[in-house]
């Protein structure tokens, strides 16, 4: 208890403190402007916490990693155009709602879920981090495939209208994501000779260019029809409501703790991450979703159940992190990085030779969290004036922010011209009546699940009857069945309605 | 962004054309994925599981079946179909995708602070705008914040 006390006493110093409101900052512009990712931010923000104390560092770069996540929901929902990839979920309902006139309120439950989700998972951390981590070391290629098995399951729940072009796109996701280097290999495949596409094609290039672009394109369309007709030209519907209320929280609240139960474990899980679990976040939400819930078409639960997810997954990736020395997730790795810049080996002996400063850590997280409901509290009303920008300038901006984006993923314009055609293709999609979600599902959870099929095959020697000696993969196989089960019986399929 | 999956249809006659132009497009495709893209693109292994072909033919394969399945439902079902969407307004879509395309180029020769002004005025243009004014205010709004992403180093 002493030691504690010490380490809060440490957080709360105004070096630490600022360190925090810093980070926070940081990290809210980098999350509102797509393109530059929590990663690169990240690497970049590592050298500049050298003259740091240990606590200042990593409070630091918290707050940064934190307030991204926060942050990309803001442009998810004005712009349809994620801050990062793992908000790209948010845009389904988030921009729907600034259509109907509600970007305030979609921005004040995507704060508050946010701000929940971490909070939530942060507590987890300091008081599970053991007991789960061991968990998390059970977490072979066998049981991540049965994982990625169950996450595909919900294609079929957000198939639309016609479950065959909803299996189609998001089969189309999977195999574009099997473009560049052969994991196993490391041999080419459909790279056409072209270097840049060794690695694949971007994923933010993927989701700017089938979220934004697309958009955009749909816009700019609606623009020139409304021109013709002389209709009026405003972007956005004049907000008449912006309050949360009683009733909204109390219908929100049990998809934020779903959601944030679900970014727990997208982060004790090494290799989910943030993007997969909010994306899987947002289809089990959207399957449990109750008679008058209007997720796609814009509900606030949509919202809250993408960013409780995705903000949840930082503080729990933190937890094998922490426990076992095993990162749960890109950020978290580069954390790893800055706590041995300052001399602190993470795993298991971390809670001996640093109690201080871990405890510390955990005091700023929880200041962290804070600061990002203050920052956030105080940017929406600045954020939300974006609805009032008529949609002739709105269009050129946000495809510079598109362009801007693809650009500094790599710094080539190769990812400019990925999303581009990827935007097209979006914009082919919902035409003709293809799911773009189940698309973004199937090329996100792709390279990974391709990853744990293969090595999961080589564990069990290829004999599908080994997966009896994984309980935990037994039990995702199974509920990956009755999930399939559930989605695919007659009642659960529409008739389907061609374009 | 709104799935238009979910959204209500105006309905009307389906003419049993459209299935099969879809098929031949989505199998077609598939088709030639399988059997001309991945064996020339694509290195093959002794062992099926463990090939670095697998899971892009599975996935070519499954989109085949899918359409199929799609066609077959198409032909059969008693279903309506989405009015026409309105082709009004597409010249505007082109001439956006052919502005970005060209602004591109140009952020590929001239930076992308030069190209990234270039290319938002070629796309106020290709929405029709024409006013002076709010173009200058476009082009020095882009070249700010484009000054800001260079200043800033990332």
């Amino acid at each position: 208890m002493e030691t504690f006390l010490l380490a809060a006493q440490d957080a709360f110093t105004p070096a630490a403190l600022v360190s925090v409101f810093g980070g926070i900052l940081l990290g809210y512009i980098v999350g509102v402007l797509p393109g530059l990712s929590r990663p690169a931010a990240l690497s970049v923000a590592v050298p500049i916490t050298y003259s740091m104390s240990p606590i200042a560092a990593i409070a630091f770069l918290v707050g940064v990693t934190k307030a991204s996540a926060a942050g990309g929901a803001t442009s998810a929902i004005l712009l349809n155009t994620p801050g990062e990839p793992s908000s790209a979920a948010t845009c389904f309902d988030g921009y729907p709602l600034a259509r109907k006139g509600e970007a305030t309120r979609a921005l004040k439950v995507a704060l508050f879920a946010s701000v929940f989700g971490d909070m939530v998972a942060t507590l987890v951390l300091i008081g599970l981090a053991a007991p789960l981590a061991a968990f998390a070391l059970r977490m072979g290629p066998v049981e991540m495939t049965a994982v990625m098995i169950f996450a595909l399951t919900f294609i079929a729940a957000l198939s639309g209208a016609s479950l065959p072009r909803g299996l189609i796109s998001g089969v189309l996701g999977l195999f574009l994501a099997t473009v560049g280097l052969d994991p196993e290999s490391a041999t080419p495949r459909m790279t056409f000779g072209m270097v840049e596409l060794f690695d694949g094609i971007p994923l933010t290039a993927a989701t700017i260019g089938m979220l934004a672009f697309t958009e955009m394109l749909l816009q700019a369309q609606l623009f020139a029809e409304r021109r013709r007709s002389g209709a009026a030209q405003a972007a956005f519907p004049v907000e008449t409501d912006k309050a949360i209320r009683w009733p909204d929280i109390r219908r929100v609240f049990p998809t934020t703790l779903t959601a944030t139960g679900i970014g727990i474990g997208a982060g004790i899980i090494p290799g989910l991450g943030p993007t997969i679990g909010a994306f899987l976040s947002y289809a089990i939400n959207k399957r449990l979703a109750k008679p008058g819930d209007q997720y796609g078409k814009g509900d606030l639960k949509g919202v809250a159940a993408t960013e409780a997810a995705d903000n949840a997954v930082l503080p729990a990736s933190l937890i094998p992190l922490f426990a076992i020395g095993l990162p749960g997730s890109v950020s978290a790795a580069i954390l790893v990085s800055a706590f041995m810049l300052h001399g602190v080996q993470p795993g298991p002996l971390v809670f001996e030779q640093h109690p201080r400063l871990i405890y510390g850590i955990y005091v700023s997280m929880l200041i962290a969290s804070v600061f990002m409901l203050l920052v956030g509290r105080v940017g929406l009303n600045l954020f939300a004036q974006v609805t009032r920008v008529p949609i002739r300038l709105i269009i050129p901006m946000v495809v510079l922010f598109c362009v801007i984006g693809a650009y500094l993923e790599r710094d080539t314009v190769f990812g400019v011209f990925a999303m581009l055609g990827l935007g097209v293709l979006g914009y082919v999609m919902q035409r003709y009546g293809y799911s773009v979600v189940t698309f973004l599902i199937g090329f996100v959870v792709g390279p990974l699940f391709e990853l744990s099929l293969r090595q999961a095959l080589i564990v069990t020697n290829h004999d599908v009857s080994k997966v009896l000696d994984h309980p935990i993969a037994l039990g995702f196989l199974i509920a990956a069945v009755v999930a399939g089960v559930v989605f695919l019986r007659p009642s659960a399929i529409s008739p389907p309605i061609d374009d | 962004m709104t799935d238009p999956t979910d959204g209500d249809a105006v309905r009307r006659p389906r003419p049993l054309v459209r299935p099969l132009v879809e098929f031949a497009i989505v199998g077609g495709a598939s088709l030639f994925v399988i059997f001309y893209l991945i064996p020339n693109e694509t290195m093959a292994t002794a062992n099926w599981g463990l090939s670095p072909r697998m899971v892009p033919t599975v996935s070519a394969a499954l989109i085949l079946g899918l359409a199929a399945i799609n066609l077959v439902a198409g032909l059969l079902r008693p279903a309506t179909v989405a009015a026409a969407q309105s082709l009004h307004g597409l010249p505007t879509v082109v001439a956006l995708i052919l502005a970005s395309v060209v602004g591109v180029a140009v952020v590929d020769r001239a930076g992308l602070i030069v190209g990234g002004t270039v290319l938002s005025l070629l796309v106020s243009l290709s929405i029709g705008e024409r006013h002076p004014l709010r173009l200058l205010g476009v082009g020095a709004t882009s070249l700010a914040l484009l000054y800001l992403v260079d200043w800033s180093g990332l």
